[in-house]
């Protein structure tokens, strides 16, 4: 898969994109899950090597791409803009191209009165080259000192391509088909700006290039079909030895080459060239008037075609810059990250519909009847296994005397099944009412109820069963008072497994509220 | 086989609540009374549509020592108990939930057993574990304390190492995503072979954490974009009072912007997967305040020290560009003096929410016109806010239904204030380009949202999240 991003490409994943966010409603979980499943379905889904965030976003391009095909009214407009771009290169082209002809030819345009002078072809043709060059190196060191964008070309060239877009579409009369859906003078305005910098940047400079070959061109036709004379004149006063360490200065750039020595003109010719109005130009000589010409082409190649074409190959890097910019955008980025990042789900299915007990067993919540228990009576006490211990008489008394009963005995139970199942048959020879405590800040569970439900059915019937329900033991009492909502649950409970028990709750002490507190 | 773990244990011990907050599903039926959960429930953690492991969630004990009296019944050393149980009571009422509960087990389901740590062990308690550990099935055990109390909590540990692998304390109604993370981690040590599936879920998770936690950036970088962009008009003839015009809009735009933060937190929300119950703030929590309220100004954002020293920044950097251009001529004449500026500008221009919203007739359009807010404050509070909002919602865990009122600290101050200077300034930087919408916002938006990054990287990791309860 190719790694090098076109405009075209960069516009194309734009307008998805937009598209893509505007054209449906999905959720941020559905556009993940499509864009994991894009990834997943390529080859990077088989690898074990991650996918850079640039061939993320190429693979998803892709996919819109391929999925757009059958929908001509929507194709993507990269190829378009990429043509305009293209056209407007090559208009710019032949602009500079004329500019530098027609500003040549208007230069040259000699007649023979006076040789032309070397400081005017200088200052039109050099001079302002240089000088932009060097704002050009400045603005950008200072932009880099203040951190601010390189270069804005945008500012000045943008507003000429958005005007040359509009005057295409205005001409070809050609709507974009993705016009419905697509803001391009947003993508040109907002979006693009980094993306077009580069671009734009190498269109200004192929319109240096083509005027500087423009006049190279005419120069070179021109010394090669006229008789042309160059001088030098000033009103200050500074002689050819100056002009002659001027000349060599300016010379730097090529002075390595062989021939460098040979494009200069020497001090003769220097003096022998110079004009002075009074004296006329009868007595200049020949050679000395076309010495300049290889020193002012070779200024042309150097401060006006040369440093053109190394801006260029900035341009390239601008444009390299710029798409990593514009890739780098915030949208762009959710969608590497959507593909990169695996789908979790821990939702359940749909559960199963709650089965109706009451309907199987077609019975209803019997209502028990409560019993006055006052009467004082002797009773044995069923005490769970981890309690056992801390009832002690005293507090089995204090716990009991509110209900009337007096415990004669206490029998541990819920120490495990079998043990249960024997107490059973126990109590089936059981003289005495039975009280049995339950923890009911325990949830009730069917164990515990049909323990009680099976008690009820062999007690004696003159027996009678009660149950007294506790809460959370303290740190120091056995028991407390159960909370509301489980004394309730359990009291529901118990009405269901055994309709006939006598259920009770410890009387409310200053120990006993600690239950209902916590 | 995918690897499943049973969430086990005794009814109303808070299993229901455990899955929840470790499947991040607030769709878990979580009821109050014991014994709602009468069906085995499944939550596959499936990681790009397939299914990696998963949870069930099953019905408490109803007859754990019957089970095991019978279990142990069965004399023969190479009978499949589990099995041999099932078959012979499978259509025995009483013992329906039982049977229902073992189904994951059947199936080579490792045992996550529930208990809750604040009640003292019981023998129903040690006849459940001991069933798990005649299972054979590796088995973790976690203690869901459901109140305060502590003192059970060595009597449970106890037990737990007789009967299980390992055993942890997980509070399903405060566990934090670092609690969720580690609990599936310690599963890990359990069972040999499940340990690469469980490696990737909880990889993916810690990844699916960061691409939440990157999400989130973005939506805080778009509120704040479209706060501190927003602005109103409105027509007004000249001749009118413009005051009562001027209050009107005023409050039009405070509406506005409120609206914006909540559309913003809501978001947030939805990407920590609140969605059935109503997310509730703490009761003490500083976001009941009005954002305009002065008790938001004064808790939240930076203090005027702060402020003066980010505001000096950037007046020094601007400032900076004139000495630049002075060619050092000015010695950082300008500079000194833009920085010094700059502070007075940030602190003068802070001290409430109406003192930099730009008022005033546009010339053009001749309406009144209301906003952008350049008050420098007012981008921090929101960001404080919202920095709150997330550590409430990610701390949310998924199995809690209520807040426990009981405490109501004083607000403390956000977080933004704790962070070092050279964060600020950035923070600071990015504020301003981001009112200017400047060409080179994307670098400024880049060094906030690392340093955002890493302080949702520091609350998501805060370990003890009730400890701090405004945060």
């Amino acid at each position: 898969m190719k790694n090098f991003w076109t405009l075209q490409d960069s516009i194309d994943l734009d307008y998805f994109c937009s598209r893509d966010l505007a054209g449906d409603d999905l959720d941020g979980q559905d556009r993940h899950r499509r864009e994991r499943d894009i990834f997943l379905q390529s080859q990077y889904g088989k690898e074990d090597r991650q996918p850079t965030h640039a061939e993320c976003l190429r693979l998803w391009l892709a996919h819109h791409r391929l999925e757009s095909i059958p929908a001509l009214s929507s194709s993507a407009p990269g190829k378009w803009f990429e043509e305009i771009l293209v056209s407007f290169k090559y208009l710019l082209l032949f602009a500079g191209l004329l500019l530098g002809c027609v500003s040549g030819l208007s230069y040259f345009a000699y007649t023979g009165r006076t040789p032309l002078n070397v400081f005017t072809f200088f200052s039109i043709f050099i001079l302002p080259q240089l000088l932009l060059l060097c704002v050009f190196l400045l603005r950008s060191a200072a932009a880099k000192l203040m951190k601010q964008p390189l270069i804005r070309l945008h500012r000045t060239a943008m507003p000429l391509f958005i005007r040359f877009t509009g005057l295409v579409k205005k001409i070809t009369k050609a709507n974009l088909p993705c016009e419905r859906h697509y803001n391009t003078t947003q993508l040109l305005r907002e979006n693009g700006k980094a993306l077009f910098n580069g671009p734009l940047f190498i269109c200004s400079q192929l319109f240096g290039i083509a005027f500087n070959l423009g006049l190279v061109g005419v120069t070179l036709f021109k010394i090669t079909t006229t008789d042309l004379a160059f001088g030098w004149q000033t009103t200050l006063q500074f002689g050819s030895e100056t002009l002659y360490s001027w000349i060599h200065i300016l010379a730097l750039p090529w002075s390595w080459m062989p021939a460098a020595a040979a494009s200069l003109p020497t001090l003769s010719e220097i003096e022998g060239s110079r004009i002075i109005l009074k004296d006329g130009i009868y007595h200049l000589l020949t050679e000395n008037l076309t010495s300049w010409w290889p020193f002012l082409l070779l200024c042309l190649l150097f401060y006006g075609l040369l440093p053109r074409l190394i801006l260029m190959l900035y341009g390239f890097f601008l444009k390299r810059q710029g798409v990593r910019r514009f890739l780098g955008q915030r949208r762009f980025r959710a969608i590497s990250r959507r593909m990169l990042t695996p789908l979790v789900s821990t939702q359940a299915a749909v559960p199963p519909a709650p089965v109706d007990t009451t309907a199987k067993t077609g019975k209803k919540l019997p209502q028990a009847a409560q019993k006055e228990t006052r009467q004082k009576n002797d009773c044995v006490v069923l005490v769970p296994d981890e309690i056992f211990s801390p009832f002690t008489p005293e507090i089995m008394a204090q716990l009991l005397s509110p209900s009337g009963y007096q415990s004669v005995e206490k029998k541990r139970f819920l120490q495990n099944y079998v043990e249960d199942r024997l107490l059973l048959e126990e109590m089936s020879r059981l003289q005495l009412p039975l009280v049995v405590l339950l923890e009911a800040w325990m949830a009730p569970i069917t164990e515990h109820l049909l323990f009680l439900q099976d008690l009820e059915k062999v007690l004696p019937a003159d027996c009678p069963l009660c149950i007294c329900l506790l809460g959370k033991p303290g740190s120091s009492e056995p028991y407390s008072r159960a909370r509301p909502e489980q004394a309730r649950l359990w009291r529901e409970k118990i009405r269901q497994s055994c309709p006939d028990a006598l259920i009770f709750e410890p009387q409310p002490t200053s120990h006993t509220m600690e239950g209902r507190q916590s | 086989m995918i690897p499943e773990f049973a969430i086990m244990g005794h009814p109303n011990e808070g299993k229901s609540s455990v899955l929840s907050t470790l499947a991040e599903d607030d769709s878990v039926r979580i009821s109050p009374h014991p014994g709602e959960t009468v069906h085995c429930r499944s939550f596959p953690v499936t990681i790009d549509g397939q299914e990696i492991i998963t949870f069930t969630d099953t019905p408490g004990f109803q007859n754990p020592g019957r089970m095991l009296a019978e279990l142990q019944s069965y004399k023969e050393t190479n009978l499949d108990k589990l099995h041999h149980f099932y078959r012979q009571f499978q259509s025995e009422r009483d013992l329906q939930h039982d049977c229902e509960l073992i189904q994951p087990l059947l199936r080579g389901a490792g045992i996550i057993y529930v208990a809750d740590g604040s009640r003292p062990v019981r023998n129903v308690d040690l006849a459940e574990m001991e069933i798990l550990r005649l299972t054979g099935k590796p088995r973790m055990a976690i203690l869901n304390c459901k109140d305060e109390a502590q003192e059970n909590i060595e009597q449970w540990k106890t037990e737990f190492r007789k009967h299980f692998n390992s055993s942890r304390i997980f509070n399903a109604h405060r566990a934090t995503y670092q609690e969720r993370i580690r609990l599936l981690e310690a599963l890990q040590a359990i069972e040999q072979d499940w340990q690469k599936p469980l490696g990737y879920v909880v990889a993916t998770f810690k990844k699916d954490w960061h691409n939440r936690n990157l999400r989130t950036i973005e939506i805080v970088c778009e509120m704040l974009g479209e706060c501190l962009r927003h602005s109103l008009e409105n027509s007004v003839a000249r001749d009118n009072a413009l005051q009562p015009a001027k209050d009107k809009l005023f409050q039009r735009y405070k509406k506005d912007i409120k609206k914006i933060e909540q559309k913003h937190h809501q978001r947030m929300k939805k990407l920590y997967k609140h969605n059935i119950f109503n997310y509730q703030l703490p009761p003490q929590s500083i976001l009941h305040q009005d954002l305009f309220a002065e008790e938001t100004w004064e808790f939240l954002g930076l203090k005027k020290s702060q402020l003066a020293i980010a505001g000096g920044a950037g007046g020094a950097a601007l400032a900076a560009g004139i000495d630049l251009a002075a060619g050092g001529a000015a010695l950082g004449l300008f500079t000194t003096l833009g920085g010094a500026l700059g502070a007075f500008g940030a602190v003068y221009g802070s001290r409430n929410i109406a003192s930099k919203i730009k008022v005033g007739i546009d010339p053009i359009t001749t309406r009144l016109r209301i906003g952008p807010n350049t008050n420098a404050q007012f981008p921090h509070i929101l960001l404080d806010r919202a920095l709150i909002y997330y550590s409430h919602i990610i701390n949310w865990a998924h199995g809690r239904r209520d807040y426990d009122t009981a405490e109501t600290p004083k607000p403390s101050p956000g977080y933004l204030r704790g962070l070092p200077t050279s964060s600020l300034k950035k923070i600071s930087s990015y504020f301003r380009h981001l009112q200017k919408n400047s060409d080179n916002l994307d670098k400024y938006e880049e060094e906030f949202k690392d340093i955002l990054l890493n302080i949702l990287n520091s609350i998501s990791s805060a370990e003890d999240y009730e400890n701090n309860p405004d945060h």
